[in-house]
């Protein structure tokens, strides 16, 4: 039974193979953050390659780069007023958000392709799925909760969308800059690259990159998490230490 | 100059933040205490993530109470006895608080907490201090000699059990409410992240009738232990304590402390307090207002919990 499925798994891999495929290439596959980050970027090159089969594509050729920061479950609270001040009365929560996503395309992510499938495959940011495991007490007000999380990713740049992100340098070849911004969440990165034309996927190919702290700021962010006692410790030896030589430094008597 | 944070997870301009710690030390070394309650807001507001100011300024406490100490231990001026059973109660509280801190912040009432206490607490505190300070200036206007206080021993409490005698304090008093004390300034320290020098001084004062030559220099001893705890306990409760950030805010704030001091020196004591006193009310004011006027968005949005961290 398995062996069936693959084959046919098989089959459906090969058929459109006789269609575009592309050969990509990131500039890194790890970004380390030193103390003087500020954001930062990798670059995408790509080239779609086609063969003697494959037929002209008269809308041209469309990009569209999905780029997802590591994932965590966000909560989202909405402020009424409450005895005359304004106190957090409800929320929702979201499972397995991005904490940065980005779309990079060369042409606005309505004009890629219908709803649908940019749903499916989760191009730009008001396709992205948010699940909220707990509905509430008014499951009709959840739409307004996943908009502000967007809203607010939005505002905060961890969520964004680059209509002239890619540049095609020639008919074949583009080039994506993926901005790692100075906010970034630490982790791994997925990107997907996928191919369109007329709002159908030609083809697709995935890859990924890791923002780490390195050195010093590893070496920190790795003792805060492991031995928290030990590094409250060393916090509190560095205060001492401070406030001593600074009594000594200004001591007047 | 930015310098990325390895907690905080985001770059700052170092400048910034050795300038607020320098301002804020000033204010310090001036009236006397730790200005927590000035620079936990002024961080947040530069969008510093509440957990690790909190944590860190707590650390930035430490070293100026510790400056502050040892310059009043070498006039004798501390009461260690006092502390001791002032720390039996912040031990409590601090431990608590942080506690009370994460399960706060998982329910999303973490900020409403903190601004209800700032206000309470400030409106309460400066008021007091404005009111009292503005007496305290037209009698010295009206030529009316100040009362002066018995040099005696003071007795309070001493009806509960437990009674302590602190000679350096002048005070006869029942263990209970120094303990209680201890604790709720623990408590709210670690909340708030604040030192609590401010709360500490008037209830020393006001309510134990400490001799006024040893409060300072035992609010600071105590704020010291307190604020250390603290920072163990943030770090290994919630890993919050930002020490790349905790040094530049410690650095500005000893170096703005000595200048604060000796300014200090050339104003009178109730001019500073009635200072002090507007000061305080205003950071007061500042969070009444944000509590009751409608905010721009009233949504707001955070990470819970990593799904993977690597």
């Amino acid at each position: 039974m398995s062996r069936i499925v693959l084959v046919i798994l098989v089959l459906l891999t090969v058929v459109p193979a006789r269609a575009e495929t592309m050969i990509t290439s990131l500039s890194t596959h790890r970004l380390q953050i030193t103390s003087n980050f500020v954001g930062s970027e990798i670059v995408l090159f790509g080239s779609i390659e086609r063969d003697a089969q494959t037929i002209s594509r008269p809308g041209g050729y469309d990009m569209a780069v999905v780029v997802r920061g590591p994932r965590a479950l966000m909560v989202t609270r909405q402020k009424t007023r409450f005895f005359g001040i304004w106190v957090n009365t409800d929320s929702r929560q979201f499972v397995e958000m991005p904490a940065f996503y980005a779309l990079l395309s060369n042409k606005a992510a309505a004009d890629l392709a219908d709803i649908e499938l940019r749903a499916r495959q989760q191009i730009g940011v008001d396709s992205l799925t948010a699940i909220t495991p707990r509905l509430g007490p008014d499951p009709a007000a959840t739409p307004a909760f996943r908009d502000a999380l967007l809203r607010i990713n939005r505002a905060k740049g961890l969520y964004r969308e680059n209509p002239t992100g890619v540049t095609f340098l020639t008919p074949n070849l583009f080039r994506a800059n993926i901005p790692i911004v100075p906010n970034t969440p630490v982790g791994s990165f997925d990107v997907d690259i996928f191919l369109m034309s007329g709002g159908v996927i030609l083809a697709r190919e995935s890859t990924n990159f890791e923002v780490t702290k390195t050195g010093f700021e590893a070496f920190v962010a790795n003792a805060a998490r492991d031995h928290g006692v030990l590094y409250g410790l060393a916090a509190a030896m560095l205060a001492l230490f401070t406030g001593w030589a600074a009594s000594v430094v200004f001591r007047r008597d | 100059m930015q310098l990325y944070l390895p907690i905080a997870e985001l770059p700052v301009n170092m400048l910034l933040i050795l300038g607020m710690g320098l301002a804020i030390g000033f204010i310090s070394g001036m009236f006397g205490v730790g200005g927590g309650f000035l620079l936990t807001p002024l961080l947040i507001f530069i969008g510093i993530p509440p957990a690790i100011a909190v944590a860190s300024v707590s650390g930035q406490i430490a070293a100026s109470s510790l400056s502050g100490t040892l310059s009043y231990w070498r006039k004798n001026a501390v009461d260690p006895k006092l502390v001791g059973v002032l720390l039996i109660g912040s031990a409590f509280g601090t431990a608590g608080g942080v506690a009370a801190f994460s399960l706060l912040r998982r329910e999303g009432q973490l900020d409403l907490f903190i601004a209800l206490s700032y206000v309470t607490l400030l409106s309460g505190i400066g008021m007091l201090m404005v009111v009292e300070s503005g007496r305290a200036i037209a009698r010295s206007r009206s030529g009316e000699p100040p009362k002066l206080l018995p040099a005696r021993d003071r007795r309070v409490g001493t009806g509960l059990p437990f009674v302590m005698h602190f000679p350096r304090s002048r005070i006869t008093v029942s263990a209970i409410p120094v303990v209680g004390i201890g604790l709720g300034i623990g408590f709210l320290g670690s909340i708030m992240g604040i030192g609590g020098g401010f709360l500490l001084v008037p209830a020393l004062v006001y309510l134990l009738r400490v001799s006024t030559a040893v409060v300072i220099g035992t609010s600071s001893l105590q704020t010291l232990v307190t604020m250390l705890m603290a920072v163990v306990f943030h770090a290994a409760t919630n890993a919050s304590v930002d020490v790349v950030l905790a040094l530049l805010l410690m650095i500005g704030g000893v170096v703005g402390a000595q200048f604060g001091a000796r300014t200090s020196l050339s104003m009178k004591g109730e001019e500073l307090r009635l200072l002090l006193g507007l000061v305080v009310l205003a950071v007061g004011m500042r969070f009444l207002i944000d509590l009751v006027v409608r905010p721009d968005d009233p949504f707001s949005s955070t990470v819970l919990e990593w799904v993977v961290r690597v």
